[in-house]
């Protein structure tokens, strides 16, 4: 088990700069999701640490060792592939077999671990089996075996889930972060699903066009956006933007709700807002309108949403092209840079 | 009075284009024609010749009669012909086998990345693209007795004096290796290439996997790519051999089969017995005796692609 560190690590791939100046370090048995828009760099830093890609610049250490020169099977990562990767010409055994007869472990030690990995992934009856005559979520089993086989120092994990259909995607969820926290070792997740991501990581690493935007707990990142690109990139829908003259401003669908509905001694921002639509979502309602008065027209041209759960009648009542005062309590509202368009503090002068 | 009266003859024609079957027929009986012509008549023939005892000399005005397999039979007993018909193994297997070293160690240069790639492709395919006259022609001045490029280079290394120098395709020893390689430098172009080809269809992410899994340059190649690629390699493998059965081409231009017929193949000295000295019976027996060897690998080949697929 180690820590891993990166520190300014770039990548380009001719003109194109893949990764530029990224550090990150992930404390020993820590569980990190990489999350990002596909092309963001997540998978080129993950193949970077594994040792499959060479950094244009930059360190990688695991376990307080330099690795930039040595090959991937002198780092003694595992990883799982987002398509599973099995040797398709070899049986479930021999699979599970082959990194460890690499490390010319012998072979009844070999069959000894086999069995007890077998064991813990249910795979005992496949063993015989070549994966092509495995399901998917068999194959997912013997993919996450065939990396947790060979006791690694970081496990890292390229979308392993994203090949499975929804229901089997919960479970196995579930089923990963419980062998995480078993096994104890730091663990780098890359996906682009944020409910993953907000569901599995004790932290969340933002990327974005190469770099990482935030790292911090799931409530941090989903809470306290750092810029307006991590605010709407977690969050379905996202965060609603408002373009004031001196900020942005920044509230989550679920915290703008009916005026009616919060206590008479909240501090509230309020909105007069014009109701286009409701979408009935079955255990929720999301609402598109726009706001009224002196806030018209500063959302661009995006719709302002309000998110309401369907415990919450007064939804019901809400009716296409109707005027509704709405409020956000003053603690849920965020505020961005209108340049850098990064967070900041809440100004003074008040919505 | 209603449509079907009034039908004109290319519509009829049309409603016949629709019918699969109809289509079918059309598109492959020329190919059917073309493989009766020229394939099975002469193939039927010679299997008939083959169990008489007609010579170039009967032709048209007497009538051959039957022997049997007394032409087999003879040919079994002829010194000659058994080593013509181990030469055919030899030459093929030895060849296919060399191919097959070259070709995948071509295939791995090929995968690499490095300046003037396209240059190196073009020469490497060269052999392959050559018609194949040329090439011997090119060949049999390199094994030129007297100006030999491979001997002068080999003496300018120090390594040959006058004493020893070899006469490649004059030394019954020598002349097998010379046309072996020959043929391997003909076909490991094409190996290669469909070694290639098979390593490209290999998924890139099996690959990292085995390289996470702390596999090795050979262990990789042994116990991944090759396993994997090996499927696709065997059937042009068993392609590369027919050709290098029924191939006649090198030997005649190289060696005629000498010296002292040591390097003849079935071909060669089928064409010799049969065209050359006239004896047509004997000459379409040493034919027809390759017909259960390649129906075989046909059969393998045939096997082998359908398992792809």
């Amino acid at each position: 088990m180690a820590n891993v560190r990166i520190e300014g690590v770039t990548k380009s791939f001719g003109e194109v700069e893949a990764l530029r100046r990224v550090d990150l370090e992930i404390p020993d048995g820590e569980f990190l999701v990489l999350l990002g828009p596909s092309g963001c760099g997540k998978s080129t830093l993950m193949r970077i640490i594994v040792g499959l890609e060479t950094a244009t610049s930059g360190d990688v250490f695991i376990g307080n060792q330099l690795v930039n020169d040595l090959p991937p099977r002198e780092r003694d990562i595992a990883m799982v592939f987002q398509d599973y990767a099995l040797y398709p010409h070899l049986k479930v055994y021999d699979n599970l077999a082959f990194p460890l007869k690499t490390k010319k472990i012998a072979s009844d030690e070999i069959s000894k671990r086999i069995e007890r990995v077998a064991r813990m992934f249910e795979l005992t009856s496949l063993l015989d089996r070549k994966p092509r005559q495995l399901s998917g979520g068999q194959q997912q089993r013997v993919a996450l075996a065939r990396a947790v086989v060979r006791d690694p120092v970081v496990f890292l994990m390229d979308e392993p889930l994203s090949n499975l259909d929804a229901k089997l995607r919960s479970a196995a969820r579930d089923e990963l972060k419980r062998l995480q926290r078993n096994v104890g070792v730091t663990t780098i997740f890359v996906t682009h699903d944020q409910v993953e991501a907000l569901g599995m990581g004790d932290r969340i690493a933002v990327m974005d066009v190469g770099s990482v935007c935030q790292i911090g707990t799931p409530e941090q990142v989903y809470s306290y956006p750092a810029n307006t690109f991590v605010a709407t990139f977690l969050g379905t829908p996202p965060m609603n933007l408002i373009y004031c003259p001196e900020h942005i401003l920044g509230f989550r669908p679920e915290h703008f709700q009916p005026k009616v509905l919060y206590g008479p001694e909240e501090d509230l921002a309020e909105f007069q807002y014009r109701v286009h639509r409701v979408e009935y979502l079955g255990n929720q309602r999301i609402v598109y309108g726009t706001l009224e008065g002196t806030m018209a027209n500063m959302s661009g041209s995006d719709l302002v949403m309000s998110s309401l759960p369907d415990s919450v009648t007064y939804g019901r009542t809400l009716s296409d092209g109707k005027s509704y005062e709405f409020g956000v309590r003053r603690e849920d509202l965020r505020f961005f840079d209108n340049d850098t368009e990064q967070g900041i503090e809440s100004p003074s002068s008040g919505v | 009075m209603s449509a079907n009266t009034r039908i004109t003859r290319s519509a009829r024609f049309a409603r016949l284009l629709d019918r699969p079957g109809f289509v079918a027929g059309m598109f492959l009986s020329p190919a059917v024609l073309y493989m009766l012509l020229l394939l099975g008549v002469p193939f039927v023939g010679a299997i008939a010749f083959s169990l008489t005892d007609i010579t170039i000399g009967m032709l048209f005005h007497t009538m051959p009669s039957f022997v049997g397999l007394e032409n087999f039979a003879s040919l079994l007993d002829d010194p000659d012909f058994r080593q013509a018909l181990r030469n055919t193994f030899v030459f093929a297997i030895g060849s296919q086998m060399v191919a097959v070293i070259l070709g995948n160690i071509l295939a791995q240069i090929l995968m690499a990345e490095f300046r003037f790639k396209t240059l190196f492709r073009i020469l490497v395919l060269l052999p392959w693209a050559t018609p194949i006259a040329l090439g011997v022609l090119g060949w049999k001045w390199m094994y030129d007795s007297i100006y030999s490029i491979i001997n002068w280079n080999l003496r300018f290394l120090g390594l040959l004096t006058d004493g020893n120098w070899p006469i490649w395709l004059g030394n019954p020893d020598l002349a097998p290796l010379a046309i072996i390689l020959v043929h391997a430098w003909k076909s490991f172009p094409f190996v290669g290439v469909i070694i290639l080809a098979a390593n490209t269809s290999i998924p890139r992410n099996v690959i990292d996997a085995a390289k996470v899994d702390g596999a090795g340059f050979f262990r990789q190649l042994f116990q991944i790519n090759l396993p994997l690629v090996l499927p696709i390699v065997t059937v042009g493998l068993v392609f590369g051999t027919v050709f290098a059965f029924t191939d006649m081409s090198v030997i005649w231009l190289l060696t005629r089969g000498g010296p002292i017929n040591v390097t003849h193949v079935l071909a060669t000295l089928a064409y010799q017995n049969g065209i050359l000295a006239g004896d047509i019976a004997r000459g379409s027996a040493i034919s027809v005796f390759l017909v259960p060897i390649l129906g075989l690998l046909v059969v393998m080949a045939l096997r082998g692609i359908r398992r792809r697929v």
